[in-house]
């Protein structure tokens, strides 16, 4: 069964993550080699701890493709309950960096549960839909909703707005392909922008309190207008567009880049990686780069749709609309036509946690696809 | 059921992918907008980010005498800039620099305004010719000084310090003028521009190429590695046709003079002067000194506003080069002009006898000659030898006002020599009745005949028009353009440019003419007004020619005049000396051109002591009184000149529009 189950791998979902991972690897190491001030002289610092990451989280996936997917009661609410734990955890214990309470110091490994956490939702509310038999008026997603609310909030109180946004994303589009009304669901997004955009008319016009601290305001608002503060929150966007527009067509080359090795783009390993490989790469490396999401994309939704029964498929579902949230996110913000949110470009960006939660939900994907004919059980 | 689920979400799967391509085609046409269609205006703000330019100055060409020797040259120095975006953002950083630069922080930020328009991510200087110790300073707290850099750069350095200041000139920091007609050749802010003299005339000689550094930084601005260099190369030099010593001599004689004069004689205002040696044949000068000089040392890094201040306050205006800019009545010193026109005219004969009874009438007004009791009967040599006015006048009335002042211009009175120096010379003035006329409508009193023809009324030139008549004189009719560069070589050697002795233009003048004008000149100064000052000198080997003058002024002391050339059977150099309320010429002028004859002839000097100079002074006082100079008789011809004073200040000033122009009121002899 083990070689059948081999025989039924997505071998193209797996070579491009494969190839993605390279990537990152590449990546990271010139933009951190000779960056001293966080390697601490050592050049390959980033790309050892990633390449670890790469380790483990590929071994997870093999693990996970074994193991049928189709878990028990139990399990899911098990994986729910760590997951509340972990983020819980990260409020009272976790370390501050950048503002944001997003890491668990395990003294030997800096973990960041969030990442873990879309994983883990969209894993339990792909269970938690699967079972709904109808989702047609508001009072059937009462559940759906309470399901997502606990962990979203949480990450809100880190607070990670990024990732809260990808939960949001992940959770609509699961809804929608789990079979809700349409306009249902249209009038619920529709709501929610209104009443965000009612938040900041009241909040210019009679000061009402925010939701958001200032800067944050700053960071997510600089990408439309970053020459007003261009040393402040504008100086990322600038950079970063800097950056990804020196590359041109053909790139600067392999170990070229000049924006991030000489510290005028920050965050070159994490944030703005893509910046950095489109100024080594041009716009050649950037568009092979959209190629290999967009496969990886597809591929997932083809998973989906290909899927034995309901709970793999908004599995699949769950997680392609993570990652296409991610390249959205973090490639529009490289290129300024997104908000700054620190939320990383899968397999690319420097990040341990992100890596293997996204080795493990690629684990996932074959796991659904090996799965998907009755005839294997 | 479960079929239509199936159907509805195969449905959805492809509204999904749709959205999704779409989503791609965004993000890759943004890519396409970004580094395609924006690619070269951000690689170019990358490269911008990445680099930072640092200009290496270029040493200004040296200047050389005739015999090879430097005369100005750079010295390298430090000085340091800063990357105004780097210490705006450290308050802490601006204060530390600001002491160690003695400057508040205002005027460092001031600095910073004044030139971070025109340039981004450039270095701007912050104070330059920085002394060795805070240059150490300041390399030991670099760490707490971000975007500080001290760079080595050439400092213009006139080891002479004020001799010769006004042919060299000095060199400033640009202004908004020079930079807008100089910005074609690459000038920019902060740039070192000659401001006068040679300095300037030769700017773009003198100026070399900047190298320019191009540095790799990061983001605090902190230089990591040279990408590019390329060399600076040096201006190129001048060679001057200054003669050193000749220079140093003249400068030292004539300071050492008008030391003598204040304490030896009423003549306590004998404080400013100048003194020109020009070879008649070939225009080359070979000493050029305006009293008082400056140091041009005082504008190299930045001149205090006190003492700038004390400059153009003073008096006697420093700063003027009176031998290009200050117009004088040449009094007597034009007398030999009278006489050729006289004589080319064939007005008189070469023989002519005159009588001088040391006063002659027009209407009510009275010309007296020197002496008052007159001359009694002069020839024409004589007449020249005595300086006597009345055959001058006498002269005069046979030619006419307009073919005197023909004559005058065309020994360059009222034109430029052709000098090629900073700032442009005057051209001094000379009126004719056509003249007066037109500019001012009035009509030619006889009188003022008289006058032109003594070199006195509507008249005056400066002292290199008076050598370049005097040189005319000796070549005989040649006006060669006088000279002070020879040649500019680059720093290899190569020949960049020359100047050859050029005849701009020459006087036709009879051989017999001539001939007398020599002799009466000689007769100076072997039995003349300069023969005193001469005592003693081997004029029986270097026969010397010359015409002192006397100027009286209205207010002031009388200014002191001689012209003369040497030897005078082969010109080789022609000494015009205007000292000033000096005096008499033949007290306060002529004993420095002997002593500069003896100094250029390698003479031994046999009246240098005092005590000879006291003998010399004396016996002047003694029997040249009644002075060379006669004053006016009547108060209503005091009021006239007074009158033309006026005029004459104003129609001098009216060619030259800079505020700086030195002008000398003077009365007639």
């Amino acid at each position: 069964m083990e070689r059948r189950l081999v025989k039924n791998l997505d071998f193209l979902l797996l070579g491009v993550v494969l190839v993605l991972v390279v990537i990152g690897l590449l990546t990271i190491f010139s933009a951190t080699r000779a960056n001293t001030a966080i390697n601490n002289g050592n050049p390959y610092l980033f790309v050892e701890k990633q390449f670890i990451s790469v380790l483990i989280g590929l071994v997870g996936m093999a693990l996970l493709i074994g193991v049928d997917y189709r878990l028990s009661d139990l399990a899911y609410r098990l994986i729910y309950g760590v997951n509340i734990l972990l983020l819980v955890a990260v409020i009272f214990f976790g370390t501050e960096v950048n503002g944001a309470k997003s890491w668990l110091n395990l003294g030997f490994y800096s973990l960041q549960p969030s990442e873990f956490a879309k994983l883990a939702v969209i894993l339990t509310l792909a269970k938690h839909l699967s079972e709904k038999e109808k989702l047609s008026s508001l009072w059937d997603l009462w559940s759906p909703f309470l399901h997502i609310f606990p962990p979203l909030i949480l990450i809100l109180l880190q607070p990670d707005f990024g990732t809260a946004l990808v939960f949001v994303f992940i959770f609509f589009v699961m809804l929608y392909m789990a079979g809700t009304n349409g306009r249902l669901l249209f009038s619920i997004i529709l709501t929610g922008i209104l009443l965000i955009t009612l938040i900041f008319v009241s909040h210019h016009f009679f000061d009402t309190p925010l939701p958001l601290k200032d800067y944050q305001i700053k960071r997510l608002t600089s990408f439309i207008n970053p020459d007003a503060d261009p040393r402040g929150a504008g100086w990322n966007v600038n950079q970063a567009k800097i950056a990804v527009g020196s590359g041109r067509f053909f790139g600067k080359g392999l170990f070229q880049n000049t924006q991030g090795r000489l510290g005028f783009l920050p965050e070159n390993h994490t944030d703005f990686i893509f910046a950095v490989f489109c100024e080594e790469w041009g716009f050649i490396g950037g568009f092979i780069l959209l190629s290999l999401f967009l496969i990886l994309i597809w591929r997932s939704l083809r998973i989906a749709v290909q899927a034995k029964e309901r709970c793999g498929s908004l599995i699949a579902i769950g997680i392609m609309a993570m990652f296409t949230f991610h390249v959205l996110e973090n490639v529009g913000m490289n290129m300024s036509i997104m908000p700054i949110t620190g939320i990383p470009l899968p397999f690319i960006s420097s990040g341990g946690s992100s890596m293997m939660a996204n080795l493990f939900a690629v684990g996932y994907l074959e796991n659904i696809w090996a799965r998907r004919q009755k005839i294997l059980f | 059921m479960k079929e239509q689920a199936l159907r509805s979400m195969e449905r959805r799967a492809k509204i999904l992918s749709t959205l999704i391509i779409l989503i791609f085609l965004v993000l890759l046409s943004r890519l396409w907008y970004l580094q395609i269609i924006r690619g070269e205006e951000s690689y170019a703000l990358s490269r911008q980010n990445q680099t930072r330019q640092i200009r290496i100055s270029a040493p200004r060409g040296n200047f050389y005498d005739r015999s090879g020797r430097t005369i100005v040259t750079s010295r390298m120095s430090h000085v340091v800039s800063v990357m105004p975006e780097d210490i705006k953002k450290d308050p802490q950083a601006m204060a530390l620099l600001g002491r160690l630069l003695d400057l508040s922080v205002e005027e460092i930020e001031k600095k910073l305004e004044e030139k971070s328009g025109s340039v981004k991510d450039q270095y701007i200087p912050i104070k330059y010719d920085v002394d060795p110790s805070t240059v150490g300073k300041i390399l030991e707290a670099n760490l707490d000084l971000p975007g500080v850099v001290v760079e080595k750069y050439p400092v213009r350095n006139y080891p002479l310090g004020e001799w010769a200041s006004h042919l060299i000139g000095y060199i400033g920091e640009i202004n908004e003028k020079e930079l807008e007609e100089l910005r074609h050749l690459g000038y920019r802010l902060g740039d070192q521009v000659g401001k006068m003299g040679l300095e300037k005339t030769y700017e773009t000689y003198l100026r070399g190429t900047d190298g320019i550094r191009i540095v790799e930084v990061n983001r605090v601005s902190e230089p990591l590695k040279v990408l590019e260099e390329s060399r600076y190369l040096p201006g190129n030099n001048l060679y001057l046709t200054i003669d050193y010593q000749l220079q140093n001599e003249a400068e030292r004689i004539l300071r050492e003079q008008m030391l003598w004069l204040q304490k030896n004689t009423d003549y306590k205002n004998a404080r400013s002067g100048a003194v020109i040696a020009i070879n008649p044949q070939n225009g080359e000068i070979l000493a050029m000194v305006s009293y008082p000089e400056f140091d041009p040392n005082l504008f190299v890094g930045s001149i205090s506003g006190q003492e700038m201040q004390k400059l153009l306050t003073n008096p006697l205006h420093p700063f003027t080069n009176r031998v290009t800019r200050g117009g004088f009545m040449p009094a007597s010193t034009f007398k030999p002009v009278t006489v050729i026109a006289a004589l080319e005219e064939e007005a008189v004969d070469l023989n002519q006898e005159f009588y001088c009874s040391g006063i002659t009438k027009i209407g009510n007004a009275t010309f007296r000659c020197d002496k008052r009791e007159g001359h009694g009967r002069q020839t024409l040599v004589e007449g020249l030898q005595n300086s006597c006015n009345l055959v001058m006048a006498e002269l005069g009335r046979k030619i006419g006002p307009e073919k005197l002042a023909k004559y005058a211009r065309m020994f360059g009175i009222g034109s430029t020599t052709g000098l090629n120096l900073n700032p442009e010379e005057i051209t001094g003035l000379i009126g004719d009745p056509n003249w007066k006329r037109k500019t001012r409508n009035q009509i030619w009193f006889p009188m003022e005949t008289l006058h032109l023809s003594v070199g006195q009324g509507y008249i005056l030139a400066t002292p290199i028009q008076l050598a370049q008549i005097y040189s005319a004189i000796a070549n005989g009719g040649k006006f060669y353009r006088p000279r002070l560069v020879t040649q500019i070589r680059s720093v290899t050697g190569k020949k960049i440019k020359e100047f050859p002795p050029e005849v701009i233009k020459t006087v036709d003048l009879k051989p017999s003419t001539l001939g007398l004008v020599r002799e009466g000149l000689q007769r100076v100064v072997t039995q003349g007004s300069a023969r005193y000052a001469f005592a003693g000198f081997p004029l029986n080997k270097i026969p010397v020619a010359g015409k002192t003058g006397t100027a009286q002024n209205q207010g002031k002391d009388n200014f002191a005049f001689f012209a003369s050339y040497a030897p005078a059977d082969h010109p080789e150099l022609v000494i015009v000396v205007v000292m000033e309320e000096g005096g008499y010429g033949s007290v306060a002028s002529a004993p420095i051109a002997r002593k500069l004859f003896e100094a250029y002839f390698n003479l031994q000097s046999s009246s240098g002591t005092k005590g000879q100079q006291d003998k010399a002074g004396a016996a002047e006082a003694g029997s040249e009184l009644p002075p060379v100079a006669s004053l006016p008789a009547s108060t209503q011809e005091i009021k006239e000149l007074m009158k033309m004073q006026e005029i004459l200040r104003e129609e001098a000033r009216a060619p030259e529009k800079e505020s700086t122009t030195h002008f000398h009121k003077q009365d007639l002899t």
